[in-house]
């Protein structure tokens, strides 16, 4: 099956973009629109709790990685990726807090640093797959057939893939393609990672390349804590390649959790229509 | 540090690899379809990115050259 498939209703595209919407600006509350209680206490619950823990044990210092956007001397929007994926905790930190830096304190300094980056990205993660959730349990509800709703929910596949590349096209049944890309996209990670000697998953050194790298997901994040004490040992010829390694493999991931999505949602729609026939 | 450009070769065909099965895992869903398409879009990145080194290697010994 090709990408040129099925869609949803305008009336469901409508309800998935405000559900999606109210997800980003703050987690769980495009499921406590949905009446979805249980799950918007639990995303809502395990981002915030993500968020104040990281920028406690990173000392606030993932606010010199932003950029604010302000009118008349007042900033507006504080842009901090990935950490906006939680959007007005982000906010809310920004405006309450500043980081130890402006008290002249060097972030090497702050033993959990690499910790607390990791902790508050999920946070920002987390938030934006809780809005794929949302949106996921309204394609299915919106499904008239019984069947349909027995299908994965496409935002559970899409998380699954981005936790482990591949896994959410392998829990929809497309065995070939969750080996295919995880192999492929692991192999590109770990490549690159050799490449750059382990030691070239650092937020301080070059802080967009690790946003990239951070969306490996759930192998990124672990990686990047194994691999927290490595240092340079000498100068390294495809250095550069193994960044543009690990970077792009975060891009590829988030394609392929794209992906998984998508077609989780055809699968859906496809069952609705079979039903119909 | 420049590094030898065989390996440099070797990466960029990995890497073409690696991103036509990207690529040709979004366009596609099953197996066929995917290991049709896989082999052109690997060519076509490698080739597209060879062909712009090759393009940036003649520029920076000639017109881009420092000189003096």
């Amino acid at each position: 099956m090709s990408t040129q498939a099925l869609a949803p209703s305008e009336s469901t595209r409508a309800q998935i973009a405000s559900t999606v919407w109210f997800s980003v600006l703050i987690p769980g509350l495009g499921h406590l629109l949905l009446q979805q209680k249980g799950w918007a206490l639990f995303w809502f619950v395990l981002c915030q709790v993500l968020l104040v823990s990281g920028f406690y044990l990173a000392d606030y210092t993932q606010l010199d990685y932003g950029s604010p956007l302000g009118f008349g001397g007042n900033t507006i929007i504080y842009f901090l990726i990935p950490e906006s994926g939680n959007f007005l905790s982000t906010q809310i930190f920004a405006r309450m807090y500043d980081s130890i830096e402006a008290g002249g304190r060097y972030p090497t300094e702050i033993p959990w640093r690499n910790l607390g980056y990791i902790l508050s990205a999920m946070s920002g993660f987390f938030g934006l797959f809780s809005a794929a959730h949302a949106a996921g349990i309204v394609s299915r509800r919106s499904a008239k057939s019984s069947s349909a709703h027995a299908m994965t929910n496409p935002g559970k596949a899409a998380l699954l893939s981005f936790m482990f590349p591949g896994l959410g096209h392998w829990k929809t049944g497309r065995k070939f393609k969750g080996v295919l890309l995880g192999t492929s996209i692991m192999t590109l990670f770990v490549v690159g990672m050799m490449l750059g000697d382990w030691a070239d998953f650092d937020r301080q050194r070059h802080s967009y390349y690790w946003v990239g790298q951070m969306c490996m997901g759930g192998t990124g994040w672990l990686t990047s804590l194994l691999s927290e004490s490595a240092k340079f040992t000498s100068v390294l010829p495809y250095q550069d390649a193994g960044l543009l390694f690990t970077t792009a493999a975060g891009f590829f991931n988030i394609v392929a959790s794209l992906d998984a999505f998508h077609r989780a949602e055809q699968d859906i729609l496809s069952t609705e229509t079979t039903d119909n026939i | 540090m420049m590094g030898s450009p065989i390996v440099l070769i070797l990466l960029l065909l990995f890497f073409s690899v690696v991103l036509g099965i990207v690529a040709s895992c979004y366009r596609y869903d099953t197996k066929d379809e995917i290991l049709a398409s896989l082999p052109r879009r690997t060519f076509t990145f490698a080739v597209v990115v060879a062909g712009f080194a090759a393009v940036a290697y003649f520029l920076s010994a000639t017109v881009l050259m420092p000189t003096g």
